[in-house]
């Protein structure tokens, strides 16, 4: 007999989730915001019970663990609330709160763009892997900073108040990319190290193959949608 | 090479245009930047990462961004060396050549050569960048006439002992414009005659060049300029002498020297009398300039040539020739019972000078001593400045007739050193007023300062401006109270601050002017110094009674020495050593670039010439090659890298 599997989501609202380059699933945090829904939409039909914790404030506040329409209508509500701008993400503060308010080991989500150093998302995933649970990596990152599509001169303002950058696009494509590929690398390497999923999404592209592809994968080519591994 | 006019137009503005041409890169990067769009960006962590990895290619850039905005002037500067060194640029309207003839360009140089070969060849040279054939208009200073502007010059000019013509010069070069207005002046000299002296008279005309050797910046003493104050007499001396002033100038001021100047006598003709003259100039610390006025006694004909040159620098530069022509000689009558001896000779000669330099021209130069019994006042009917030394030891019936001779010179009354207290009684008669029997002499110190501007026109009024120069505070221990007569009719007076008059000047109706000193020109009465105020006094006195309004006269009043004194009707400062030092003239291509003169061939074209261009040349091939470097460099770092690789 299985068991009712307990799910977090873990939803990053800081500053730069609220860039949108014109993407059809708007700002990242809106591709955030739907994935995460719908996953939990999916999780709670199959009697599991979920809760959202946001990554964004100082002492975060994840939502009660339930099931059914209580659990679903309490992580859709706090999905609803924008978040207030230029808030920073502190990952591991978060992961601290949710090991400590999960009881049994479950499946923890973690919706973010990662852009953040990676050492608070390696203490973060170690925090989690340690507790026991499952982790699950939704990374989200519009097309516009992966290929750096932005204007020849271009004024870059930070979302996250940290001042601004008037650069030339074609001087410094490569050089960005190259950071950006590495910074990606690093995280791929941290999630292959912790035996943790890693999907990577885009505002411009439709998140339901990469997902569809997720849950094949992780219930082992039997046809069953389901976020248990 | 490039025409002379068209150069000094088009190299000019070439170097402007690649100046100004330095500043586009930067514009450019400007413009660009004020172009950028403000965007909201995400990921700003990564472009902090990326531009701190880019720190050393900004620094690439910046340098990138150098060597592109130096590259044009380099660029002007290379075509500028390239065309005064006559690699390319032909034609043009040949220019009117004002060529220097003069007594001077005549004269042989220590090594035998004579400026007027030089300027000949240089004229050769200018010629044959004309293509066309066409002769240049070539206008001798001397006032000679070349009939055949196509023959050569060197068989129609011929060897000339005298100055420029300089009516002769400008009709003629205003004929030659109005056929060609659009046609330039060039003007060859060696500046070592008094060309630059005559500028003010060419300034009319479009003289925009001029062709000098150039000087040599090393350590060398060059003459400047040279005058005479002609040739002088005194009474009972069989020696002519005369005052030669030499302005000087060095390349590079050195410690304190003292630098020898020689004086070589010529007769007309140029060959020499045997007569040599030589005096040591002492050279201050740091001067560029100095002006030294050298007493020469030689015994002179009536008309000779004086070689000026400085035997330890044997070089063009340091020699001069001038002209010396003895003049009929003019006199300062003193009638005075003071011994001569209390007279400084160097104001005696001053005197003299003064009277020529105020166009009186007597026919004797001497300063007579005539007693007050023995002179007899009819014999005075030659226009000379009479100094009575002592106004009260003349009776009455020969002041009338001193005073009522129609005669311009002024009669300049002095008090004897000696004197306690005056009488004007007889000097007044004479003046037609009997108003004040005595006037009282004052005593003690009496610190006096001048007016600082004048007060009032007149003849006193240049004085009384020009006094405050020169004196700051003058400490009287005597002097005479000539207030009384300030109240007669017409007199005119320089007042001083404590309102007692220092000089009252009485006019006749002869024409004759009296002017009375408060002050004997003696140390015991002042601290007035009897060099260089009591000259200047004296000459602006004798100038403004005489009515000559001569405003520019040729020589110096100053004796010996670089110090003080009134050159050129103007008076000089004497801080020789200071930096600031005002110089007594102004050297020839001063002047020449004051009144917007080109010239032609200076140093400055001599390092075109030399160097310039290669050195320029180097330069851009340098900066052409970091150029291509660093762009190449700066690519490199821009390799083609794709976006983001989705994880497997």
């Amino acid at each position: 007999m299985e068991t009712a599997l307990d799910v977090m989501f873990m939803m990053d609202g800081s500053g730069s989730m609220q860039f949108e380059s014109g993407g059809v699933w708007g700002s990242k945090q809106e591709l955030a915001s739907a994935v995460a829904e719908a996953l939990a939409w999916l999780a709670a039909d199959s009697g599991d019970r979920v809760a959202a914790c946001p990554c964004h404030v100082s002492a975060p506040q994840p939502t009660a663990m339930s099931g059914g329409v209580d659990g679903l209508s309490n992580v859709v509500h706090m999905l609803s609330r924008t978040p207030a701008n230029g808030l920073k993400m502190d990952l591991d503060a978060s992961a601290q709160v949710v090991v400590r308010c999960m009881r049994h080991p479950g499946l923890v989500l973690i919706c973010s763009d990662l852009l953040d150093p990676n050492i608070a998302f390696r203490r973060a995933l170690g925090r989690l892997r340690h507790a026991g649970h499952d982790v699950l990596v939704l990374q989200i990152l519009d097309q516009s900073e992966r290929l750096f599509d932005v204007p020849e001169q271009v004024l870059l303002q930070d979302l996250e108040g940290g001042g601004s950058h008037r650069v030339t696009a074609a001087h410094i494509r490569d050089d960005y990319l190259r950071v950006l590929q590495a910074h990606q690398d690093e995280i791929l390497s941290v999630c292959r190290g912790l035996h943790v999923d890693h999907v990577l999404l885009d505002p411009h592209e439709s998140p339901i193959p990469a997902l569809r592809e997720l849950l094949q994968r992780r219930s082992g080519g039997t046809g069953m949608t389901s976020l248990s591994g | 090479m490039v025409p002379l006019i068209t150069a000094g137009v088009f190299l000019p503005g070439l170097l402007t245009t690649g100046l100004i041409s330095a500043v586009f890169p930067l514009l450019i990067l400007l413009l660009i930047r004020r172009r950028s769009q403000a965007m909201s960006w995400g990921a700003i962590g990564l472009v902090q990462e990326t531009l701190k990895r880019r720190a050393p290619l900004r620094l690439l850039r910046l340098l990138l961004l150098t060597v592109r905005m130096a590259v044009c002037p380099i660029a002007a500067l290379l075509l500028v060396g390239l065309f005064t060194t006559g690699e390319s640029g032909r034609g043009g309207r040949p220019p009117i050549i004002l060529l220097d003839d003069t007594i001077t360009a005549w004269m042989p140089d220590a090594s035998g050569g004579r400026d007027i070969d030089d300027h000949l060849d240089r004229i050769d040279e200018i010629q044959s960048q004309y293509s066309d054939g066409k002769p240049l208009v070539v206008v001798p200073l001397s006032g000679q006439v070349v009939h055949d502007l196509r023959s050569d010059l060197r068989s129609q000019l011929h060897e000339v002992a005298h100055g420029p013509d300089w009516n002769s010069v400008r009709d003629r070069v205003r004929r030659f414009m109005a056929s060609n207005p659009d046609s330039k002046i060039v003007a060859i000299s060696g500046m070592r005659h008094d060309l630059v002296r005559s500028i003010d008279e060419l300034t009319d005309l479009p003289v925009v060049e001029f062709d000098q050797p150039a000087q040599d910046e090393r350590d060398t003493v060059w003459i400047t300029g040279v005058r005479s104050s002609r040739a002088v007499s005194l009474p009972g001396d069989p020696l002519t002498s005369s005052q030669i002033t030499v302005m000087l100038e060095r390349g590079r001021p050195e410690a304190e020297s003292s630098i020898q100047i020689q004086i070589d006598l010529l007769d007309s003709s140029g060959q020499p009398t045997g007569e040599t003259a030589t005096s040591k100039v002492h050279w201050p610390s740091g001067a560029r300039r100095v002006t030294a006025s050298i007493d020469v006694e030689l015994e002179l004909p009536e008309s000779a040539i004086a070689h000026v040159h400085l035997p330890e620098f044997p070089s063009p530069a340091a020699s001069w020739w001038i002209s010396l022509e003895q003049r009929s000689h003019a006199s300062v009558t003193m009638i005075t019972d003071e011994p001569r001896s209390d007279f400084d000779p160097g104001l005696q000669s001053s005197w003299v000078q003064t009277a020529i330099e105020a166009g009186l021209q007597p026919n004797q130069l001497t300063v007579q001593h005539r007693s007050p019994t023995g002179v007899q006042i009819d014999t005075l009917d030659r226009p000379t400045p009479i100094v009575v030394v002592g106004p009260e030891l003349l009776p009455a019936s020969s002041w009338s007739a001193l005073l009522d001779q129609p005669n311009s010179s002024p009669v300049i009354v002095l008090p004897r050193t000696s004197s306690d207290e005056l009488s004007m009684q007889s000097f007044l008669v004479g003046s037609g007023s009997a108003d004040v029997e005595r006037i009282l002499t004052r005593s003690g110190h009496i610190p006096i300062e001048l007016p600082p501007v004048p007060s009032e026109g007149g003849p006193l009024a240049v004085l009384q401006g020009e006094l405050p120069s020169l004196l700051e505070q003058l400490r009287i221990d005597r002097m005479l109270d000539l207030r009384p007569l300030l109240g007669l009719d017409g007199a005119k007076s320089l007042v001083m601050i404590d309102e007692h008059p220092l000089l009252v000047m009485l006019p006749r109706e002869s024409g004759r002017s009296s002017i009375i000193s408060a002050l004997a020109w003696h140390p015991s009465w002042s601290d007035l110094p009897l060099r260089p105020a009591a000259p200047a006094i004296l000459q602006e006195l004798i100038r403004s009674g005489a009515h000559t309004g001569m405003p520019d006269p040729l020589t110096a009043s100053a004796t010996s020495g670089p110090e003080a004194g009134v050159l050129d009707g103007r008076i000089t400062l004497p801080d020789i050593t200071s930096e600031a030092q005002r110089p007594m003239d102004k050297s020839a291509s001063d002047r020449l670039a004051e009144l917007n003169w080109v010239q032609l061939d200076t140093s400055k074209t001599q390092i075109a010439r030399s160097g310039l261009g290669p050195l320029m040349g180097l330069v851009l091939l340098m900066l052409l090659l970091l150029e291509s470097v660093l762009t190449r460099c700066i690519d490199n770092r821009r390799s083609g890298f794709s976006a983001v690789r989705r994880p497997a």
